[in-house]
């Protein structure tokens, strides 16, 4: 097996980073963290990881707009996304599949579905 | 006794009429001296003037002249005696009575006494109709201001009410109502004809606080007042004079203002006549007429602020509800994460023991995760956010979705899950995620409160709307019914429910408050979210049951035609505008059936498209006996945009290619316009299909 994949977890929940980080890297994957839109934005540019969990709510840049950043430019615009949300209405599922989100997972969610989808993705 | 005024130079003739009219005791004056006799008449001072027509020294036919309308305004009669054979009918004309010569004193006397008479009858008439007028007018002021008083629910505006009515009937000097909003904040309110002196100002306000305190007598005062606490308000006519204090010597009138049995205030009147008994009714009438608008608006006052007070706090209610269910679901994930990582046994081993409380950790977090759900959901649907999506489809598909998820859990408990469908059952128009939670609950609920070796059977049917026993629908405000519906129902064979809990099933929270049931788990959130949702869908919700024999959940979803489905729809949107005050346009487009290609159908694929752009639309296809028709709505539209919408219609229907000339009768459309052309989706629908029947005429 080559390289091992890279995860971006953008979350400005530091607990929820840490168990998705653990079980992701139990399964194998490199995982790099965010705590703020900003940093996650940044990161995403700077390290191309080759997926993204994303939260909606966050300080400073939120993941919607980091979400149509990056999908709306050429360069990081294959990189897929999971957007993971207390939101869960109708309306912010619509603006999530505008931004060019690819998955959209609501809070609480099961770990295994996120890996479940991690894997489809990074197959 | 009468008094007579005498014009005449001959003595004779004096002296006669003199000594006979005195007789009946009447006061009789003569005078030829023209200045003098025109004084008496027109200050009223004599009842009647004789005049003679042989007198020389006046000419007497000049002076009737003069004296004729006085003498008629102040009913004065003016009797002629005159020659027999005089040719001076313009005397005659000008006379009310004659009494030709030789004066006959019987004749005389009679002619008089009758002439006096009539005069005092048509006096007293008088009199009696001008008290009669006054009083009409007081009437007419008083049923006006009661008439106003009624209309209107602000204490200020109440109170000028009055104080205009006063005004017009008694015509004051000055006014002065004290008027008690709170303890303090007191209002000296005074209405005057002029300006009034800062020494009357203070005056007043002294005034206004014996009058108050003389009202209440040895009795103890509602409020201690003083001078500084009284707010003064003046509304002056004229500022060219000023009052002062000599208006306190007029004439006045004093009533308290009592809201129910409330002190509210009081009024002092100031009039420099002196007020009659009619006045003083009035008055009084007036003063208590404005006591019961006040007390109403004093009750709607209260009312309003309670209401809104009610309304922030459901609506405080529905944030806290959402907000704190979406805050609680983050550190949830994370609770929940780490139990999985825990079990997943990547974490370090775990112990066959520390694996059960793990796993009991988990189960409740899930558990909580629903509770969190249910409350979402409950606050969504009562603030009429939740989004349904609506399909026309068979009912029978979620529910057999739900029969068989519940299937293995049914068995566990031993416990027979039959479901018995109609094959033939109507589609309706059904949110399928909807109904599946629905059914979930009553099936869960059903199996929960059933004990091993029971049965569980599930039915759907066809049903009248006559079959509903309507005495089992409770909380539903207003109920409205179609003709057909379909019915589901689950009934189990389980405990029970008490007849004295049966009305309380549907009830939030209810669960919770019941210990007894408490053991079997859940929020008692599910029932009233299921019932939400059945009437979100214009349907009903009910439960039979006997104690331990088992319960029986029925709900029943009407079969709409497209038209009703889009008439219910155009209602729920007119809903949404009544709160933002926007508008609705309603176009309805109707083709004979006959025409050979269905033109309707057309522009429904293409051409309304246009329209569609315009806003977020809505559309239904439906026909009749001979006709198609297409009905649009379209939100948020005003005269403008109808005016628009038609222009445009005109130009896709009539403004085509040849060959659609030949049908361009076939086709009809008409619009109409919330509110403007009716106050809900039935009364649009009639509009437009009036219009179009008109149309359709006109082009006959």
């Amino acid at each position: 097996m080559s390289e091992a994949k890279k995860i971006l977890i953008v979350d400005d929940e530091q607990d929820i980073v840490e168990t998705l980080k653990f079980m992701l890297e139990a399964q194998g994957y490199e995982c790099l963290c965010a705590y703020d839109g900003e940093t996650g934005l940044n990161m995403a540019k700077d390290h191309m990881p080759d997926l993204m969990i994303l939260d909606v709510m966050m300080p400073k840049i939120n993941g919607y707009k980091i979400s149509r950043l990056l999908k709306y430019d050429k360069k990081y615009k294959d990189i897929p996304i999971i957007m993971v949300t207390a939101r869960s209405q109708e309306d912010d599922k619509l603006i999530g599949q505008e931004t060019g989100v690819n998955e959209y997972i609501t809070k609480p969610f099961e770990l295994d579905e996120v890996i479940t989808k991690v894997q489809e993705y990074l197959k | 006794m009468s008094k007579i005024l005498l014009v005449t130079d001959s003595e004779t003739h004096k002296e006669l009429i003199i000594k006979t009219l005195a007789k009946s005791s009447n006061t009789i004056i003569s005078s030829t001296d023209e200045n003098a006799v025109l004084s008496y008449v027109e200050k009223s001072q004599v009842d009647m003037v004789i005049v003679d027509d042989e007198s020389t020294s006046i000419d007497v036919l000049i002076l009737c002249k003069k004296l004729h309308s006085t003498a008629i305004k102040n009913n004065i009669a003016i009797a002629a005696i005159i020659k027999p054979d005089t040719e001076n009918t313009e005397l005659l004309k000008l006379a009310n009575v004659y009494i030709t010569k030789p004066i006959n004193s019987k004749v005389l006397v009679s002619c008089i006494n009758g002439s006096l008479k009539l005069k005092k009858a048509i006096d007293t008439l008088s009199t009696n109709n001008s008290e009669l007028a006054k009083s009409l007018y007081q009437l007419d002021v008083l049923y006006n201001t009661s008439t106003q008083l009624a209309g209107s629910l602000d204490k200020q505006k109440l109170i000028n009410i009055m104080i205009d009515g006063l005004e017009k009937s008694l015509s004051f000097s000055l006014s002065y109502v004290l008027v008690f909003n709170d303890e303090h904040n007191i209002d000296l309110i005074i209405n005057s004809l002029y300006d009034i002196s800062p020494r009357l100002e203070h005056s007043l306000k002294l005034r206004a606080i014996l009058s108050y305190r003389a009202l209440f007598d040895k009795k103890r005062i509602p409020y201690e007042l003083n001078v500084k606490d009284i707010k003064v308000i003046k509304n002056i006519k004229h500022l060219f004079e000023e009052y002062d204090l000599n208006i306190l010597k007029f004439d006045n009138l004093f009533a308290p203002i009592n809201i129910g049995e409330k002190f509210f205030g009081l009024i002092e009147v100031f009039r420099e006549n002196d007020y009659t008994q009619e006045d003083t009714t009035c008055f009084q009438t007036l003063a208590k007429q404005v006591s019961l608008p006040l007390e109403n608006a004093s009750l709607y006052e209260e009312i309003k602020n309670t209401n809104t007070k009610l309304e922030r706090l459901e609506r405080l209610k529905s944030e806290f509800i959402s907000i704190v269910s979406h805050e609680l679901r983050t550190p949830l994930t994370a609770i929940k994460n780490s139990l999985e990582i825990c079990l997943s046994g990547k974490a370090g081993e775990v112990s066959s023991i520390t694996d059960k409380f793990l796993n009991m950790a988990k189960r409740n977090v899930t558990r909580l995760s629903g509770i969190i759900n249910d409350l979402l959901d409950l606050s969504k649907v009562e603030a009429g956010k939740m989004d349904f999506k609506f399909e026309k489809t068979n009912i029978n598909k979620p529910v057999e979705f739900i029969k068989n998820t519940f299937e293995n859990v049914a068995k566990e408990k031993n416990i027979d899950l039959i479901l018995k469908k109609e094959e033939n059952l109507s589609q309706t128009y059904i949110d399928s995620q909807r109904i599946e939670q629905v059914m979930s609950n009553l099936v869960s609920n059903a199996i929960k409160f059933t004990n091993e070796n029971g049965t569980i059977e599930i039915k759907t049917e066809n049903i009248k709307s006559s079959e509903i026993n309507k005495s089992l629908l409770i909380g539903v405000e207003n109920p409205v019914f179609y003709d057909n519906y379909v019915k589901v129902s689950v009934k189990d064979s389980g405990i029970g429910i008490a007849e004295e809990d049966i009305k309380k099933v549907f009830d939030q929270f209810q669960q919770i408050e019941n210990p007894l049931n408490r053991k079997n788990g859940g929020t008692g959130l599910g029932l009233p979210i299921a019932k939400q949702l059945i009437e979100s869908h214009k349907g009903f919700i009910w439960v039979e049951s006997e104690v331990n024999r088992g319960t029986t959940f029925s709900f029943v979803i009407p079969v709409l035609t497209e038209q009703e489905k889009f008439l219910s729809d155009m209602d729920k949107e007119i809903l949404k505008s009544k709160t933002c005050e926007n508008s609705l346009l309603l176009v309805l487009i109707a083709e004979n059936k006959n025409t050979e290609t269905s033109f309707i159908k057309n522009i429904k694929e293409e051409k309304i498209s246009i329209i569609r752009k315009t806003s977020n639309t809505k559309e239904a296809y439906y026909e009749d006996d001979s006709k198609n028709y297409l009905a649009i709505m379209i939100p948020e539209a005003d005269k403008f945009a109808q005016s628009f919408i038609e222009k445009k219609i005109d130009s896709i229907l009539y403004n085509e290619s040849e060959e659609q000339k030949d049908c361009k009768y076939d086709i009809l459309y008409s619009t109409a316009l919330y509110p403007e052309n009716g106050k809900n989706a039935q009364d649009l629908m009639k509009t437009a299909q009036n219009t179009l029947k008109e149309k359709a005429e006109a082009v006959l």
